[in-house]
């Protein structure tokens, strides 16, 4: 089900407490006030200061299972300058906050309908798990023919976040691909399953 | 030769323009590179009118001046590029910049401070500030060693580096010159008859009007070398007063189990880890357990003489007799940035460390560094997050440069 910002403001504010088990943390923290003058269906986050795009003049295929997927080029871009994304280009971005889901609690990381008219995606792997820890990262793609001008600090996508059903430990490690406050690229993985069925005879 | 020194300054300036290209983190790095425009732009209008039929020595002397800007400037424009490199901690930088200015201009309103930063890194395992730079005034250049200078937990060193700006804003060497004076010719009477063995022109000296022969020869060098020792041990103390007990922690760190190699204008660093230790009572803190053992060489003199060593012996007697005096100075100008320890703070910014999370409205930046090294020193930390216990130095770095982040986030919209 998921949650209004009412409530989620009510669960921003009991997990300022240190006595609140597994707390929701979004730092910086949304104005609360605001949030609950204005009570909506998700919560807006902003763009951070880190920028990860692949390298090409070094990275010739993306092969699945490979440890050393993508040599990135990193760039800081501080608060007041911008970053250009062009028609066509894909760069990963991460939020400005830094979020703890708890236990029971999932999220999906959605774009902003100004943004997305002018042709940006936001993110294509939009599910957060529960026990998530760190920034979100984006995956921005200009679909648009015109590039698009981004400037740290600014609303760039919401939140959406649901409550479900317990799946066992809080603490399991479902924060592994975050607990970080710069985008990075992941290798994508080839299990057990599809490595057998790749050597099995035809 | 006018022709070559022109064309350097040339290459100069495109290597500066190729420059200006870089993606600087903050604004204090690139008006550092515009100053330097400047000053190659104008170095090559020196040449304006100068031709092969001008004066040769007016020739001569515009070449040499151009030559050694050069050479002066290149390693200087090195330390800029270096700021922009994405190793860098730059979510340290507004922090800094604000405490710096805390530091130095205490009474100035933020908005009027003149104080700039640039934080950059290294190739040399030395945390360290740059001399004033006549075309950079204003202009504080802290550099971190390359290999760590993304280690946020490193960056309370800085603080032993901006003890040096203090130290030269509030023009130290000249306040405590007749203390540092003092105590040299004290030490050299108590050494007297050493002294003479080793230095024949001491025969000639009235023991007694010591203090009209300090600009000369030896006893020069054991001034020198006592007033750098006493700015060393006053810039560890403003490491400490900024910082407590981060300080120890970052110290240690970096220079155990220390060097052998020792320059004349430090203290041994055995001297320093014992002196830092005592100087915690002021600050109200223990050192922690490892601190007093992290120094285990002993240090020599590279190229020492018996004469040396004993000039040596005549400084650290005399700065072993003022440094609680420079304790005392290094207290008093630190006090605003740091009121001392509260573990009520620290617990507050450790809770949310344990849930893998920044803090925010964290009162004082030193907080940030103290919580960052307990949960350092914890090995229990994220035990129950077993995939980030794994990587918990990689995480807790990423935190602590998230936390700086939020801290500066949160001074800005105050």
């Amino acid at each position: 089900m998921a949650i209004g910002t009412t409530q989620v403001a009510d669960m921003l504010d009991k997990g300022n407490s240190p006595d609140t088990q597994d707390p929701l943390i979004i730092v910086p923290q949304p104005d609360l006030n605001k949030i609950r003058e204005h009570p909506q269906a998700s919560i807006d986050l902003r763009l951070g200061t880190w920028f990860s795009q692949s390298r090409q003049t070094r990275t010739g295929v993306l092969k699945v299972g490979a440890d050393d997927f993508i040599e990135p080029v990193t760039t800081f871009v501080p608060f007041g300058k911008s970053f250009f994304l062009h028609p066509r280009a894909f760069v990963l971005a991460i939020t400005l906050e830094w979020i703890c889901l708890p236990g029971d609690i999932s999220a999906y990381v959605v774009g902003k309908s100004s943004w997305g008219r002018a042709g940006l995606i936001i993110a294509t792997a939009t599910g957060v798990h529960p026990g998530y820890k760190g920034c979100l990262t984006l995956e921005l793609s200009n679909l648009g023919d015109m590039p698009i001008e981004m400037r740290p600090g600014m609303s760039i996508c919401q939140l959406f976040l649901h409550r479900i059903e317990a799946i066992g430990d809080s603490k399991a490690d479902s924060s592994v691909l975050g607990a970080s406050r710069r985008p990075k690229f992941l290798p994508i993985p080839y299990d057990d399953i599809a490595k057998k069925l790749s050597e099995s005879p035809t | 030769m006018l022709e070559f020194a022109r064309q350097r300054i040339q290459a100069v300036l495109a290597e500066l323009e190729r420059t200006a290209f870089s993606d600087f983190p903050y604004k204090d790095s690139e008006e550092a590179l515009k100053s330097l425009q400047r000053l190659f732009s104008h170095s090559l209008s020196t040449f304006d009118g100068l031709d092969d039929n001008s004066a040769p020595k007016m020739i001569v002397n515009t070449c040499e001046v151009a030559l050694k800007g050069i050479t002066d400037n290149l390693p200087l424009i090195g330390f800029i590029v270096r700021s922009t490199a994405t190793r860098n901690a730059f979510e340290a930088f507004g922090p800094f910049r604000r405490l710096a200015g805390d530091l130095l201009e205490p009474t100035v309103p933020v908005e009027n401070r003149t104080i700039k930063l640039v934080f950059s890194s290294e190739w040399e395992y030395q945390p360290f500030i740059w001399d004033p730079v006549a075309q950079l005034k204003d202009f504080l250049l802290i550099g971190l060693p390359a290999s760590e200078s993304s280690n946020p937990l490193l960056l309370p060193l800085a603080g032993h580096e901006l003890g040096h700006a203090l130290w030269l804003r509030k023009n130290l060497d000249k306040e405590l010159r007749q203390i540092i004076g003092e105590q040299v010719t004290a030490a050299i009477r108590q050494l007297w008859d050493e002294c003479v063995k080793h230095f024949p022109e001491f025969a000639n000296i009235d023991p007694d009007k010591l203090d009209t022969q300090m600009n000369t020869g030896p006893l020069f060098t054991a001034l020198l070398w006592c007033t750098r020792q006493c700015e060393e041990m006053f810039c560890d103390f403003v490491g400490l007063g900024v910082f407590g007990m981060a300080f120890y922690n970052a110290f240690a760190y970096t220079l155990s189990p220390g060097l052998t190699a020792h320059s004349p204008m430090y203290p041994d660093l055995r001297t320093r880890v014992d002196r830092l230790g005592e100087a915690g009572k002021t600050f109200g803190l223990e050192p922690p357990e490892h601190f007093a053992k992290c120094i285990a060489v002993n240090p020599t003199l590279s190229r020492s003489t018996p004469s040396d060593n004993l000039l040596l012996k005549i400084a650290e007697q005399a700065s072993a007799a003022i440094w609680p005096h420079l304790l005392e100075k290094a207290r008093a100008l630190t006090a605003g940035v740091n009121p001392g320890t509260d573990q009520v703070r620290l617990d507050r910014i450790l809770a949310r460390f344990r849930l893998v999370a920044p803090a925010d409205n964290v009162a004082y930046l030193a907080d940030i560094f103290n919580a960052a090294w307990i949960a350092y020193n914890d090995d229990t930390m994220w035990k129950e997050y077993p995939k980030i216990h794994e990587n918990r130095r990689e995480v807790l770095r990423d935190l602590v440069l998230k936390n700086l982040e939020i801290f500066e986030i949160e001074r800005r919209l105050a």
